[in-house]
C-alpha cells in the first residue's frame, strides 16, 4: 500500500493573507510583485496586499513548509532585474485544499439557509 | 505642472517606504530588504494592475500604512522570539536582581544602620520556622550561581558529530565573542563564590 509522506496540512483557518498567497501560487510560481498582482485580481480588487504583509507572510510560510523558493531568474513580461521565486510545496498545496473545503462548506451553509443565491451546477 | 506632482508623491512615498522597511528588524531585513525595495522600484515603473495610474495613492494609501503595520509585527515577533530563545537569561537576570536587593538591604541595615526592616522578616515573618531559615539561607548561596549558570546555558552550543560518537560535546571552541565572555565570567564567579564557600571559613 503506497503511504503518503506528506504531513498534515496545518490548522486552518488560515489568516485571509496566507490563503490568498497559497490561492496565487497554486496556479503557478511567482514572485512577489506577481503576487500582489494576483491577489488583487483574484479578490476582485477588494483585498490590497501591501509589500510588509507579503514578505511577512512568505518568511512564515517558508518557515512551515508551505512554500518553497524556486530561484532566481528575470520576469520576461518585466524589466531585466533577476526576481525570487517562489512555488508551492505538497504540504502547502494540501493546506490549501483544506481552507477551500472549509470554505466551500460554509458557503453551502449560507446557501441552504437562502443567505446566497445557489450556485449553477449545484443540484 | 501637473504631471510633476504625481511623481513628487511618488517619490517621497518610496522615499518614505525605504526608510519604513530600514525600521524592519536585522534578521527580516537581511532576507527581504533588496525583494522589498524591488517590489516599490516594480510598483513605480509599472503600477499594480492598471499601469501607473494611482501608483502614488497606492503607495501612500496602502504601502506606507501596511509597512508601518509590518514593522510593528515584525519588531514584536523578534521580541517575542528573543524572549522565548533567552528565557533563561531572563530567569537568571532576575534571580540576580532579587538576589543583589536582598543581600544589599540586610547589608544596608547592618552596616549602615539605615531604619529599615530586615528582609528575611518581609519574606518569612517574625517567628520562622527552621526550614524556613535554612531554605532561604540556601537560596542565597545557590541564586548567584544559579542565575549564572542559567545565564550562560543558552550560550554553550551543543552539537553531535561522527567523530565524537553519539555523545552531545560542547565546542566552546566554536563559541565566540560575547558568548565566550559570558560562560568565562560565569564559570569565574561560580567558582569563586564556591571556593569561599568552601574555605573562607579557614582564611
Amino acid at each position: 500500500m503506497k503511504t503518503s509522506n506528506i504531513p498534515e496540512p496545518i490548522q486552518t483557518p488560515l489568516t485571509p493573507a496566507v490563503f490568498q498567497i497559497l490561492l496565487a501560487l497554486s496556479e503557478m510560481e511567482m514572485h512577489g510583485y506577481r503576487i500582489m498582482q494576483a491577489v488583487q485580481q483574484n479578490s476582485n480588487r477588494q483585498m490590497h496586499m501591501g509589500p510588509g504583509t507579503l514578505y511577512g507572510s512568505i518568511k512564515r510560510m517558508l518557515a512551515d513548509g508551505l512554500i518553497e523558493e524556486s530561484g532566481e531568474r528575470p520576469d520576461p513580461d518585466l524589466d531585466d532585474e533577476r526576481r525570487r521565486y517562489y512555488r508551492l510545496t505538497a504540504l502547502g498545496r494540501k493546506t490549501v485544499k483544506a481552507e477551500a473545503a472549509r470554505m466551500d462548506a460554509l458557503v453551502r451553509k449560507a446557501q441552504a439557509l437562502h443567505l446566497l443565491p445557489d450556485r449553477e451546477g449545484d443540484s | 505642472m501637473n504631471t510633476l506632482i504625481p511623481f513628487t508623491r511618488e517619490k517621497s512615498a518610496v522615499s518614505l517606504a525605504q526608510w519604513l522597511v530600514r525600521c524592519h528588524p536585522a534578521e527580516f531585513r537581511n532576507q527581504y530588504e533588496d525583494e522589498l525595495n524591488q517590489v516599490l522600484r516594480t510598483l513605480v515603473r509599472y503600477g499594480l494592475d492598471d499601469g501607473n495610474d494611482g501608483t502614488a495613492n497606492y503607495l501612500w494609501r496602502v504601502c506606507i500604512p501596511d509597512l508601518c503595520s509590518s514593522m510593528i509585527r515584525e519588531r514584536f515577533n523578534q521580541w517575542e522570539e528573543n524572549m522565548k530563545r533567552n528565557f533563561g537569561v531572563w530567569i537568571g537576570a532576575g534571580l540576580i536582581v532579587l538576589w543583589v536587593l536582598y543581600v544589599g538591604l540586610t547589608e544596608a541595615r547592618i552596616f549602615l544602620h539605615l531604619p529599615i526592616k530586615d528582609p528575611t522578616i518581609w519574606l518569612l515573618g517574625d517567628t520562622p520556622a527552621n526550614w524556613a531559615f535554612t531554605s532561604l539561607n540556601v537560596f542565597i548561596i545557590l541564586a548567584p550561581i544559579l542565575a549564572l549558570i542559567l545565564m550562560a546555558v543558552p550560550h554553550i552550543q551543543f552539537s553531535r558529530g561522527a567523530e565524537e560518537g553519539d555523545l552531545a560535546v560542547i565546542r566552546l571552541r566554536k563559541v565566540t565573542g560575547a558568548s565566550r565572555v559570558m560562560i568565562l565570567t560565569a564559570s569565574l564567579i561560580s567558582a569563586m563564590i564556591l571556593f569561599l564557600l568552601m574555605f573562607g571559613g579557614r582564611l
